[in-house]
């Protein structure tokens, strides 16, 4: 009795065999053939329980996708511009390029189509490269501080800004593609502290962004040093008062 | 002696040939028996495509060549490709499987194990796919392999369109299979957009080549619909009135004619017993 039990219990115990965490599509195996079928015979073949035993050869699924080529059919951030033949990862375009038609399939048709296409559409307006428009919007969102000074007379000039944006990783390669606003900022002045200004950053010599810089006063000395603040959390204040609307509206769409 | 031995020998094989032939009673399916031998040639040749054809297989890979040679003996042996029997569920109707189904079996870890049963299923993803001809989004369950498919053909008109009944298996990707067909055949496809309607019934008008008109009416249909199908095309066809309104107007008839003549004569009951009146 008390064996019958056991047994019992260990039966109750068994998983169900659906509820499985498995994944699907594989390539499996009998582990035993099936027995030699007559030629040309009509009869379906006799499988026991032995020919359900099954290994498992290969799983495709869990192997890396091979990229896919699809055309597209306007400028894409990141991926590319008009007409333009590229080869991503097939979830990806499938979710992002075709199903928004942002990309048709490179179908051998359509290559051809779209070879004759291009000869018409030359004089288009298209980003000056393919991250462009990542990199403006990336700028966008930025708020640059630039640490100036407390104790020697300075004004600001494009190599400080260049060199505020190295800090924060963006190296830009011109001083000629920072623009300045027309009026002169100098200092020290501890009135300008946390204070914002804006300046213009051209991509490419096409695309022109503004970008946010807040002053901060430093000094070599330790004691002499302002306490930090999370200035780019409050609301700007501008130093130059042209500016204010154009500094709100920036904000305003980093908020969105 | 020997020639005439000979032609006894093939007298006898042809008459065991016919013999064979008539023994042959073909196996009783849907489309052969009871009401549903009734349906016209278009829905079985569908049905056959459907249910009788053997899918490509997709859980194995299949030997190719007429011999191979036996792993242990080294004999040589034909290649046999027994495929695996696979169960299609219920809920595989609701979504875009791409030839995907179930495997029962067992698993086991060794020679002197026992096997252990076990399931293969497919993951099934929510996604969306994108028909040009029908110019419609559609949110439905897949497969990964499914999405493999679609990409692979070009889109899912291609895929449908080129891939045979019994490989799609789901009714709802014949359902979407038969409305591509039936706007290519009627060309409803972009009524507003006569530019967009041509280049896109020259891109897909190759395939109509497999059908003809009656054989797209009745595809896709499931064995159920199909039957229904016929019933309502049978009302229609004949719309029999029972023989009792017929009969009823007669008897109207009669009477009003009877009615405009009451020149009914007063015979006795006697007169008419009497044979020489």
């Amino acid at each position: 009795m008390d064996g019958m039990l056991r047994n019992f219990s260990k039966l109750l115990s068994v998983r169900s065999p659906i509820q499985q965490f498995h994944r699907s599509l594989v390539i499996l195996k009998r582990r035993h053939q099936v027995q030699l079928q007559k030629k040309n015979s009509k009869q379906k073949p006799i499988l026991k329980g032995r020919h359900f035993i099954y290994d498992v050869v290969e799983n495709p699924e869990l192997k890396k996708k091979e990229k896919m080529e699809v055309i597209l059919t306007q400028y894409v951030e990141g991926i590319g511009h008009e007409g333009e033949k590229v080869s991503v990862r097939p979830a990806y375009a499938y979710e992002h390029l075709i199903l928004p038609k942002l990309a048709v399939y490179a179908s051998p048709e359509m290559v051809e189509s779209m070879k004759n296409d291009n000869t018409q559409k030359i004089n288009k307006e298209t980003p000056s490269s393919i991250t462009a428009l990542q990199t403006l919007n990336y700028l966008k969102k930025m708020v640059i501080s630039v640490s100036m000074n407390k104790d020697n007379p300075w004004t600001i000039e494009p190599w400080h800004i260049r060199v505020s944006l190295r800090k924060m990783n963006v190296h830009v390669l011109n001083d000629d593609s920072i623009k300045l606003p027309d009026q002169p900022i100098s200092g020290p002045d501890l009135t300008l502290e946390g204070k914002s200004f804006v300046v213009f950053i051209t991509i490419n010599k096409k695309e022109k962004v503004p970008v946010e810089c807040n002053l901060h006063h430093w000094s070599t000395k330790f004691a002499d040093r302002l306490p930090y603040t999370e200035f780019f959390r409050r609301d700007p204040v501008s130093i130059l008062p042209e500016q204010t609307d154009l500094l709100m509206s920036i904000r305003e769409k980093k908020n969105i | 002696m020997s020639v005439i031995n000979l032609l006894d020998n093939s007298k006898m094989e042809s008459k065991l040939a016919n013999g064979l032939k008539l023994l042959y009673i073909p196996k009783t399916t849907k489309i052969s028996s009871g009401l549903g031998d009734r349906l016209p040639e278009a829905y079985k040749k569908f049905y056959k495509e459907w249910r009788h054809k053997v899918p490509e297989p997709v859980y194995f890979q299949p030997k190719s060549g007429k011999w191979t040679r036996d792993e242990k003996t080294n004999a040589v042996i034909p290649v046999q490709n027994i495929p695996i029997p696979l169960k299609y569920p219920k809920t595989m109707h609701f979504g875009i499987w791409g030839g995907e189904a179930v495997i029962q079996g067992f698993k086991q870890s060794g020679k002197y194990k026992s096997r252990v049963p076990h399931f293969w299923t497919p993951t099934l993803k929510k996604s969306v796919v994108y028909s040009e001809v029908l110019d419609k989004y559609m949110s439905t369950t897949v497969t990964e392999r499914a999405i493999d498919l679609i990409n692979k053909n070009y889109g899912l008109d291609h895929y449908l369109l080129k891939t045979a009944a019994c490989d799609l298996r789901t009714t709802l990707s014949l359902k979407i299979k038969r409305q591509i067909l039936m706007a290519l055949r009627d060309k409803t496809l972009y009524p507003d957009d006569n530019i967009k309607q041509q280049t896109v019934y020259n891109k897909y008008k190759d395939y109509l080549k497999d059908y003809t008109h009656e054989e797209i009416e009745w595809y896709g249909l499931t064995f159920n619909e199909a039957l229904l199908k016929l019933q309502e095309m049978d009302s229609f066809k004949e719309k029999k009135e029972p023989l009792k309104t017929k009969y009823r107007i007669e008897l109207i008839e009669e009477l009003k004619n009877s009615s405009q003549t009451p020149t009914e004569e007063k015979t006795s009951w006697l007169n008419k017993l009497n044979p020489f009146n």
